[in-house]
């Protein structure tokens, strides 16, 4: 098992950001096997006894479905994008944080505290905005 | 009949973690385990886990096969060699 390779952390999380983003493009049944296969770590076998289908048809539909990820994440880059916005919102969510001890220990108004706060809530929000849906 | 030490993803989207859990293979993916003996964080650099090696050992001598990622993670921390 060369081709689809789930040995590298990197791969798997990958695919798993990508199945989040893409997953209702694939057929039910790549759905599955991708979700079987990449997220609760079955063996191509056990998935192929699952689906009552063979190993080979099992990791077909794999590198299929594999492909067809990667592929729509080469033409929308959703992926990439909350990638970028994720790692700026961090800088942003550090940024106010730094700023607002300051204003805390210099006893600066309490409005600018607040505006603080809440703008690491929405960094906060941004960042972590696959947990409401 | 086997007994199946495997990985299995929590955690939001885009904010992966894993447990490491003991599950018997026949069970479909209805979320059952027998039991969670650890946890591994992809994101982190370098990946985190924390495991029971006690329990591990324990499934492992009892039959329980640990799948080839789990093996992976195993021997990296020294659970098995």
């Amino acid at each position: 098992m060369v081709d689809i390779d789930v040995s590298s952390d990197v791969k798997r999380v990958e695919i798993g950001f990508l199945l989040d983003l893409y997953g209702n493009i694939l057929t039910e049944k790549q759905k599955l096997s991708m979700d079987l296969y990449f997220q609760q770590d079955f063996s191509l076998s056990e998935i192929a006894e699952q689906l009552g289908i063979t190993r080979q048809a099992v990791r077909d539909s794999l590198l299929r479905a594999e492909n067809t990820l990667y592929d729509t994440e080469a033409r929308l880059g959703l992926m990439k994008r909350f990638d970028k916005i994720r790692k700026l919102m961090i800088e942003t969510y550090e940024n106010a944080s730094y700023v607002r001890n300051y204003a805390q220990r210099k006893f600066l108004a309490a409005e600018v505290i607040d505006k603080l706060t809440s703008i690491q809530n929405t960094a906060a929000q941004i960042i972590n905005e696959d947990n409401d849906n | 009949m086997a007994v199946k030490i495997r990985l299995r993803r929590m955690g939001a989207k885009k904010s992966p973690f894993y447990r490491i859990v003991v599950a018997d293979s026949r069970f479909p993916r209805d979320g059952r385990f027998i039991e969670e003996i650890g946890t591994y964080n992809p994101l982190t650099e370098p990946s985190e886990i924390k495991i029971d090696a006690e329990k591990a050992q324990q499934w492992i001598k009892n039959g329980a096969q640990p799948t080839d990622t789990v093996r992976v993670i195993l021997k990296k921390n020294g659970i098995l060699e």
